[in-house]
């Protein structure tokens, strides 16, 4: 297995080490970074699959760090501890220090696995929200053609389709500009309404 | 709050699964305060019993008045997007309240003063909205947390990837600020290297003040989280642009209707904005301690960059402190060129719609149009137009506002007082400083 890492420390002799273990086992270290900032303006600025953050950083804190770049999904993280570890610190990959190769590769392997998965499952989930969406809107937009024109659920589904053939759109798109004609339409019914109850 | 309202945000706190809801309110200076409270203690905060010590709020209470109640505003109800989605902060924006028996609107708070003024604007029969457009600048942070003055676009240079951070960063606020319901009009990189600006879209005053405060505290947050730091100051760096949030604004009527478009007049302008703007114009010295409100502010406002130095309006040149777009129609507007985004959102605009209202009242007829470079125009050409310069300082621009009744009576006896007390104790520890101009132009001469 092969990954772009970026280690963060304070502690320059730590940095070498571990930038040392992993190259060694064929991963790639993007950069060594010891502060806070820099850090993340590294990390937003180099693609990388994984970042191994000490706790102590300078400028800010580690878990900190370690937190935003969870939240935003932009890598892996392990995060390296001492003894007093936080209840929010084990939420998410870590290890406890000194530091070995034979403790810092396999939690490298499987934190660089994880994230692969949760990548895949993120997409998946996505996807299915999209079509989920998209079914909500159609179902909503068939209700809406069968009530206007007094049409059977297929009539209002071919009708669609046959829109979303004839101009190349997608059915989610194809649904979404009929739902604003129908609205259209009813909203000039509406003003025609009110000026006859005005005549009235 | 009526309990549908208060239903909404209960269902919405559900909905997110929000664990912590900070309520938010300004000092006088138009610094973003706030009080976090667990769930738990949402329904006491809806029903207006929570309370909490406003004698350490600057501009606020004497000790012996200091509990304060904070009402909360449900329909600035939103969540914080740059929390996880498991145990979620929501923010709601809230008017202070004095404490029993007389439980009413404090007088020290700048949002239920803008308020009072947007009240005394209906009762005309007028609502003001406005647009505001803030610049600021993105800078890097050094190895200790500090900011640097080094623009992030020059400290690029050393990076591997040809990535602009700022960018990146700008693009995040944007997403951020939209989840947050704001609708984003623009978003570029501004003159000066660093110097970026995002344009959201215009509203009613007290929604933009609450907006604006929301803002600030969006960029900051998401700069941070990018390894930069962003600054609202005016002038970070001599000799290159200052940031602005230039102001548009107008007036329309109760029923939507903008009143500064008269489709007969020979520009397009009603009567009652000329008034307006003559309303601005004559207060305009008056109200720039507010709009402009630090030491730092005035060197934002010197000749040959685009902010305002002179008091005069303008169709097209940007020199002139307002200048007229060219839109008609329901987008009739002007821009107020002068405000920085150091200001306090609520005084800003309390005290430039209180200036145009009162050009309303008084039909005070703005000067004629200047559409040449007042930059170029030499002293005796200015008096002979007779275009008045802005304060030069905030000591100036803090006298002004002592001769205008109008923009005291404006903020309320009770903000004016706290307000010039910090400013001037702002400006008077800013004149006893030794600073590094000073040694270095000194220190070898003498």
């Amino acid at each position: 297995m092969n990954g772009k890492v970026i280690v963060a420390s304070a502690v320059s002799a730590e940095r070498k080490l571990i930038a040392d273990i992993i190259r060694r086992a064929g991963f790639q270290v993007m950069a060594e970074t010891s502060d806070f900032s820099h850090t993340l303006r590294r990390i937003r600025s180099l693609y990388c699959d994984l970042i191994i953050i000490d706790k102590g950083l300078d400028g800010g804190k580690g878990s900190k760090l370690a937190e935003i770049v969870t939240q935003d999904q932009l890598a892996a993280v392990i995060l390296l501890v001492d003894d007093d570890i936080s209840h929010r610190e084990r939420e998410g990959h870590y290890l406890l220090k000194p530091v070995s190769s034979e403790k810092l590769i396999p939690a490298v392997e499987s934190a660089l696995w994880s994230w692969k998965r949760e990548s895949e499952l993120r997409a998946r989930i996505r996807k299915l929200e999209e079509k989920l969406e998209t079914r909500v809107l159609i179902d909503r937009v068939k209700g809406l053609l069968m009530d206007a024109h007094s049409w059977s659920e297929n009539e209002a589904h071919h009708l669609i389709q046959k829109e979303a053939m004839n101009h190349s759109l997608t059915l989610r798109e194809a649904a979404l500009r009929i739902a604003e004609r129908l609205a259209a339409a009813r909203r000039s019914s509406q003003v025609y309404e009110d000026r006859s109850d005005n005549h009235e | 709050m009526n309990s549908t309202e208060k239903a909404s945000v209960i269902e919405k706190v559900k909905h997110y699964g929000v664990r912590f809801i900070r309520l938010q309110f300004t000092d006088v200076t138009g610094i973003l305060k706030n009080v976090a409270i667990p769930v738990s203690q949402l329904e006491k905060a809806l029903n207006g019993e929570l309370m909490f010590d406003g004698s350490s709020i600057e501009g606020f209470a004497r000790i012996e008045e200091s509990d304060m109640y904070l009402i909360p505003d449900p329909g600035t109800f939103a969540v914080m997007p740059w929390r996880p989605a498991s145990g979620a902060v929501a923010r709601m924006i809230c008017d202070v309240y004095t404490p029993e028996p007389n439980k009413v609107p404090f007088l020290g708070d700048p949002r239920s003063n803008l308020k009072r003024i947007v009240k005394q604007a209906e009762d005309m029969g007028y609502v003001m909205n406005a647009g505001p457009e803030c610049e600021f600048f993105l800078f890097t942070v050094d190895s200790e947390g500090n900011p640097l003055i080094h623009t992030q676009d020059e400290a690029g240079y050393f990076d591997l990837a040809p990535v602009d951070l700022g960018e990146d960063a700008r693009r995040d606020m944007v997403c951020t600020l939209e989840d947050m319901g704001f609708e984003i009009e623009a978003s570029h990189h501004e003159v000066a290297p660093g110097q970026h600006e995002i344009d959201f879209k215009y509203g009613p005053a007290l929604k933009v003040a609450d907006d604006i405060a929301t803002f600030k505290l969006v960029v900051r947050s998401i700069a941070q989280r990018h390894g930069l730091h962003a600054t609202f100051m005016a002038k970070p760096i001599a000799g290159i642009n200052g940031s602005g949030m230039h102001t548009h604004q107008s007036l329309s009527t109760l029923d939507g209707k903008n009143v500064f478009y008269d489709p007969d007049s020979p520009d397009q302008l009603s009567d009652t904005a000329r008034w307006y703007m003559g309303g601005i114009i004559k207060h305009a010295r008056g109200m720039t301690a507010i709009t402009n409100p630090t030491v730092n502010s005035y060197k934002r406002l010197v000749p040959g960059y685009e902010a305002p130095v002179y008091v005069a309006w303008s169709h097209q040149n940007r020199s002139a402190l307002i200048r007229i777009p060219a839109k008609r129609g329901p987008s009739t507007r002007i821009e107020v060129r002068h405000p920085d985004p150091t200001c306090n959102p609520y005084l800003a605009l309390a005290v430039m719609l209180a200036a145009g209202l009162d050009g309303i009242k008084n039909k005070i007829e703005p000067p004629a149009a200047i559409d040449a470079n007042i930059y170029r125009m030499s002293r005796a050409e200015r008096e002979k137009l007779g275009i008045a310069s802005l304060p030069g300082s905030l000591a100036e621009a803090l006298q002004a506002m002592d001769e205008d009744e109008l923009i005291k009576d404006t903020l309320g006896p009770h903000i004016y007082t706290k307000y010039v007390e910090s400013k001037w104790s702002e400006w008077e520890s800013y004149c006893t400083e030794v600073h590094p101009w000073e040694t270095k132009t000194y220190l070898r001469k003498y």
